[in-house]
């Protein structure tokens, strides 16, 4: 400790120069007690953020800094609710000063590689930062190479839209503009993606935009699954909602996109059949945010494993994984899991930094989806450590037929949950 | 109609304790009805309570709940009396309160857990 403390001091030093440290988070001289160990996180999303809070709310005295590419984070978390009309773009968008008063260090920067052995953390700039512990929570990236065509630069004419910002805004621009009677094509991702729900969520709102702009467009999903999330109740929605909008193509018939043609504006499953569209959304395969990879911290899958008790990673000493990155068994990738994960690794980090209380681990997730202003589902489990694995046990769904009340009533619930995660993440508590 | 005093009665009636927290009656008066019923009622479950355990098992419930502010939706539940919250708890448990999600909690929770929980709760 006492050796690293002396290194430590001086990379920080070094460091403040080339860096945008957010104000009034420094003032305080370097502590000399050995204990105040320096935990580093790279993503401010509700894994990184939530991981920020709870370390430095619960344990002042730790040296937490938060290392984010972006000024502000966009959730991705409704913002289908946002194409759909519902919510506005400023709703959706959060900075990082209220962490920054609570004592984070917000480093506004890239992280691009770890040396684990040594600890220290790499910026895309130069910078380097030393950590006791790493905490990474990149989110996802997406596989450029696996739809032919499908590159960084067919994105800005095929949004995913599935990193919130600039792209969600690019499709509900194209998708608005649309001509009468076009078509809104979406690629839908292979097992396993951010948000399972997320893309039909997604269509919902779109086809109610579509009801009141342009009531005879039409909307093509192709899909690599047989099935998804929620299914029934989707479909459910989709013949009450939007009848006779929606058509959905599952993998073994047809959906699976195997190539994009972005001058044409066409897609070609695996069959060799193309499809022409006026806007296509394309969401293809993912992986573990590119960091994790630069650190070495992904297996043969491109996620992160981790340990089921503490989201330790499993590959690297001294680094956790948290969030969409990581392979977390039976969890989805989900805002709140990683808002939930992020709390028990808070507790065991803690743990292992200051010497405070072990408690039992348990995880949680609920995920709401809006089928239509007023029509709300939702699904949601608990999980534990089971056998090396994050086991779920119990869990309930909504049901097909359930009343208009109770569909109204769990639109203002999610809206409440949207607030209180967003209070809890990059809020004042 | 001249203004009725309110009476609070012990929170065994879960339909009644209910609507209070929804009405928000509890709102600016949170403290010194529980203070009151606290006076009033004898809690073994509570007094066990393990406040720090309490405080990390409601990192779940702040995930939806806010401590104070009365968002439409989802109801604060800071400040609730010991006795209300353990029997809420336990109805959602038992089945006798329907709302998917608080039956999956409560399920999970064990009687120690909710104790701390409800003593955590009762603090704020
Ligand atoms: C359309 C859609 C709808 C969704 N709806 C829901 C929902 O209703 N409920 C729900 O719970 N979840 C939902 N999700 C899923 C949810 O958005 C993700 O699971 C969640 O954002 C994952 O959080 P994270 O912290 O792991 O990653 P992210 O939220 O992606 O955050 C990662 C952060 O890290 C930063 N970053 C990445 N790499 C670096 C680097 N090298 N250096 C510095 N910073 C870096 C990024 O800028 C970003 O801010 C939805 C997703 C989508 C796409």
């Amino acid at each position: 400790m006492t050796i690293s403390i002396g290194r430590r001091r001086f990379n920080r030093a070094l460091g403040a120069s080339g860096l945008a440290v957010a104000a009034g988070t420094l003032g305080a001289p370097l502590p000399l007690r050995a204990e105040a160990a320096r935990v580093v996180i790279v993503g401010g999303g509700p894994g990184g953020a939530t991981m920020a809070r709870f370390l430095k709310q619960d344990a002042p005295e730790l040296g937490v800094t938060l290392v984010e590419a972006n000024p502000v984070h966009t959730t991705c978390f409704y913002s289908n609710l946002y194409l759909g009309g519902l919510v506005d773009f400023e709703d959706i968008t959060h900075g990082y000063d209220q962490l920054a008063e609570l004592g984070v260090e917000v480093v506004q920067g890239r992280a691009v590689g770890v040396d684990a052995e040594s600890r220290i953390l790499e910026l895309e700039d130069g910078t380097t930062l030393d950590y006791d512990k790493l905490v990474l929570a990149p989110g996802i990236a997406m596989r450029w190479d696996a739809i032919d065509g499908y590159d960084e630069a067919a994105a800005e004419i095929m949004p995913h839209a599935f990193q919130a910002g600039p792209q969600t805004r690019l499709l509900k621009e194209q998708f608005m503009g649309m001509r009468e009677g076009g078509t809104f094509l979406m690629v839908a991702p292979p097992n396993p993606y951010r948000c399972p729900p997320g893309p039909y969520e997604r269509v919902s709102l779109v086809a109610h935009q579509f009801t009141q702009h342009n009531p005879t467009a039409k909307i093509l999903i192709l899909d690599a699954k047989p099935s998804f999330s929620k299914q029934a109740l989707f479909e459910e929605a989709w013949r009450t909602h939007y009848p006779g909008m929606i058509e959905w193509v599952p993998g073994d018939f047809g959906g699976k996109v195997v190539a994009v043609d972005t001058d044409a504006m066409t897609v070609t499953n695996e069959d060799g059949e193309v499809f022409e569209a006026d806007v296509i959304n394309c969401i293809p395969p993912q992986q573990a945010g590119l960091v994790a990879a630069a650190a070495g911290a992904t297996d043969e899958s491109g996620w992160c494993p981790v340990e089921p008790d503490s989201m330790a990673s499993t590959i690297l000493p001294d680094v956790v994984v948290l969030g969409d990155a990581s392979l977390a068994g039976d969890m989805p990738k989900s805002g709140f899991s990683a808002n939930s994960q992020a709390k028990v690794a808070a507790m065991v980090l803690r743990h292992e930094l200051t010497g405070s209380r072990l408690f039992p681990v348990r995880y949680r997730n609920t995920c709401w989806s809006s089928t239509a202003p007023e029509d709300t589902v939702k699904i949601g489990a608990n999980y534990e450590p089971r056998d090396g694995r994050i086991t779920s046990f119990d869990g309930f769904v909504s049901e097909v037929g359930e009343s208009d009340e109770l569909r109204r009533e769990q639109r203002l619930e999610a809206d409440a949950w949207y607030a209180s995660i967003i209070a809890e993440t990059f809020g004042t508590s | 109609m001249p203004a009725r005093p309110f009476v609070p009665r012990p929170f065994v009636e879960n339909v009644a304790a209910e609507a209070i927290v929804r009405r928000g009656w509890l709102k600016g008066r949170t403290l010194a009805l529980a203070l009151l019923l606290g006076a009033t009622t004898a809690l073994p479950n509570a007094a066990a309570g393990d406040v720090e355990y309490g405080a990390y098992l409601a990192q779940d419930c702040s995930s939806c709940h806010r401590n104070n502010e009365d968002i439409a939706g989802i109801p604060p539940i800071a400040g609730l009396p010991t006795d209300y919250f353990i029997s809420a708890l336990t109805a959602y448990k038992e089945g006798e309160r329907d709302h998917s999600t608080m039956r999956m909690i409560a399920r999970s929770l064990d009687d120690e857990q909710v104790a701390a929980l409800a003593a955590y709760y009762a603090r704020e």
